[in-house]
């Protein structure tokens, strides 16, 4: 039975629960038992995961100080998979990724009061500065460069550090094999506040934002205190600059009425550090500046001699405005980044959603219909309704729709992708732009209605920046 | 139960091999079904046993964390599985390059610190609102939501209906959704 919607969102919000909030929260709550698995495949786990251990599989039979049963059977089986075709598959994982994107606004903007606190003490330049229109009132700190940790066979780095009245944040990166799930920040008099995290990561490294709220006691020296590092680790906080406009920092440059500041940094590894500002409205996002492999048009670098001088990022989760480069002995000069274009990501409007018509099976349809979202104009072309399993009830038919999102690459901005509740999409891999998406058939309905969670653009500039 | 648990986690602690071989067997199972559920649609056999064996290799090296008086060894392990199959599951769905929506399935790091500490902020208040709801109903609810079983299965395991299930799964939805709702902002419909 296809699983609903909602029963999705629920799982798609438990996903997002941290490991350590599943440890604390639900360590009380079993499972129901799985039937057993057959011989062959319990040998090839047991091969795998002692090879990955680089240590042989103990000799097969009963391990005399098991005293436990094996689970017993009451046919939670693992459901036969479903034979999902390969476009079923993208569409269920594409589906699962929009419920997750719309939960996370959903949630986003959940209680008032916590945001509004929160937004609060939340305006500021991460790792040197704090702008004006912030409501701390008292003396801003931040950790003006990363620290590289040996820690647990990996690298531990903390990358950003940034203490106010009411709240500090750090952000700490590691390719450790466990993640830590915390810290302690310990001042000169011996007061320690724990920090609490919320962490992402991949198949190898992981990413984390701790924070403790309230007001920390700062001193001169401040020490860091992590579980299984040998001794605690020196927090230099300095006073951070402070502005009431983001210009006063670095370079500006408006293009499209789109106002970017790159700010640079001097790293004690010799780099130098660019961290790119837009000023966008407070809805509308940077989703990339470029520096993505898929990117189309990267930012470039070059010195007075017009020679380029490569750009570089944090090879852990790096921030996307964030890039590197290394000053060459060409000459004094000074050195211009160009930045082509930006991918922009737009919330929805209320009234951003498309409607087509559904065909009988195996029929195709004109449409023709051009719908305008936020001004940008999207036609459908036409719809064809697909079989995915022809004769088989339990899969729904689907229906391939050709989207015309007007792309036009002279254009100042011009629409990428629009992103609807569910579906499946292909894109035109030279360009970004979206060509066809895919939909699940509804049963007896004559059209579907999507409603537009996202819009993604194309803004270009370019923004030039002259850096010293 | 407990005391069972310390043991057997006593013997993986001093790095016992036979220890995990019997890990495995009585929860292999267990491990297998719950990834499989979370990469179905996505993943094929392969992918589950690969995920189930990082599993365990991960449970070998962080055995330490474990504590039985927060709970069994079977629950601690089942939670490291759950982690390890949507770690899996992005992975997948990375790989089948259905960008740009598995863009954000990368863990990159945001720019906007504010927004992840607001997130953050929000879902401890969503499980905070679970947490005080009826102890079958906690029970229920994450067994159909963060271990993805079915509600027949948890009907059956509970000694309860399927409706009586899906009913209260439904209340405990509109509960959550009804909060949500009211305090959203932007305009934004659940579904």
């Amino acid at each position: 039975m296809e699983l609903k919607r909602e029963e999705m969102q629920m799982r798609l919000l438990t996903d997002e629960m941290d490991e350590d909030a599943a440890h604390r929260r639900i360590s009380d709550i079993e499972s129901s038992a799985a039937i057993p698995l057959d011989a062959d495949t319990l040998d090839r786990l047991k091969e795998a995961a002692f090879a990955k251990l680089g240590i042989g599989v103990p000799e097969s039979g009963q391990d005399a100080d098991d005293e436990r049963v094996p689970t017993r059977p009451i046919g939670d089986v693992p459901a036969g998979r479903r034979s999902f075709s390969r476009r079923k598959r993208r569409i269920a994982a594409a589906l699962a990724i929009l419920v997750a994107l719309f939960l996370a606004v959903s949630i986003a903007s959940g209680s008032p009061e916590v945001r509004a606190q929160l937004r609060k003490a939340f305006q500021f330049l991460p790792g040197f500065a704090v702008v004006g229109d912030t409501e701390e009132t008292g003396t801003q700190y931040v950790l003006r460069e990363p620290i590289h940790l040996a820690f647990n066979g990996g690298e531990l780095e903390i990358r950003g550090f940034r203490a106010g009245d009411r709240v500090a944040v750090a952000e700490l990166s590691g390719t450790t094999p466990t993640m830590i799930d915390g810290f302690i920040l310990r001042n000169e008099k011996g007061e320690m506040y724990p920090f609490e995290s919320q962490r992402s990561w991949s198949a190898r490294d992981w990413t984390g934002i701790f924070y403790y709220r309230g007001e920390l006691a700062l001193t001169g020296r401040m020490e860091i205190l992590i579980e299984g590092l040998k001794g605690p680790v020196p927090l230099r906080l300095e006073e951070a600059d402070r502005s009431d406009r983001v210009e006063d920092f670095g370079i500006t440059d408006v293009r499209q009425g789109v106002s970017v500041t790159a700010v640079t940094q001097e790293m004690t590894d010799g780099r130098t550090k660019v961290s790119l500002l837009p000023q966008l409205p407070k809805e509308v996002h940077v989703e990339s500046y470029g520096m993505y492999p898929w990117d189309r048009h990267p930012p470039r670098m070059t010195n007075e001699s017009n020679d380029a001088v490569a750009l570089s990022q944090d090879s852990l989760f790096p921030h996307p405005n964030e890039m590197y480069y290394r000053r060459t002995d060409s000459g004094p000069g000074g050195y211009t980044l160009t930045v082509p274009e930006m991918i922009l990501s737009r919330p929805p409007a209320g009234t951003d959603q498309i409607s087509v018509p559904v065909p009988k099976a195996g029929a195709s349809m004109q449409v023709n219909r051009t719908f305008d979202l936020q001004g940008f104009p999207v036609t459908i072309r036409q719809v064809r309704r697909l079989s995915v399993h022809p004769g088989d009830a339990n899969v729904k038919d689907l229906l391939e729709v050709d989207v015309d999102v007007h792309y036009d690459p002279g254009a100042a901005e011009s629409l990428l992708m629009v992103f609807p509740a569910e579906g499946d999409m292909k894109f035109d891999e030279s360009t970004g732009a979206l060509q066809h998406l895919y939909l699940p058939v509804p049963e007896k309905e004559k059209t579907v209605s999507m409603k537009i969670e996202r819009l993604q653009t194309v803004i270009r500039g370019p923004w030039v920046f002259r850096l010293e | 139960m407990e005391e069972s648990d310390n043991r057997w986690a006593e013997r993986l602690r001093s790095g016992e091999p036979a220890a995990l071989a019997a890990l495995i067997d009585a929860y292999g199972a267990n491990v297998y079904s719950l990834i499989g559920r979370v990469l179905q649609g996505c993943g094929n056999k392969e992918d589950i046993e690969e995920c189930a064996s990082d599993v365990f290799v991960s449970v070998w090296h962080r055995i330490r964390e474990y504590d039985a008086s927060r709970g069994s060894l079977k629950t601690w392990l089942l939670i490291i599985a759950k982690y390890r199959a949507l770690d899996c599951r992005r992975s997948i769905i990375r790989e089948a390059r259905i960008a740009p929506i598995d863009w954000r399935t990368e863990p990159v790091a945001s720019e906007d610190t504010e927004r992840s500490v607001l997130r953050k902020a929000e879902m401890d208040e969503v499980w905070g609102m679970v947490d005080r709801l009826p102890t079958l109903d906690r029970t229920i609810f994450y067994r159909a939501y963060f271990y993805y079983e079915s509600q027949e299965t948890i009907a059956r395991d509970l000694g309860l209906t399927r409706k009586a299930v899906e009913n209260r799964l439904r209340r405990i939805r509109r509960l959550l959704k009804a909060r949500l709702y009211s305090e959203r902002e932007e305009g934004l419909s659940w579904s």
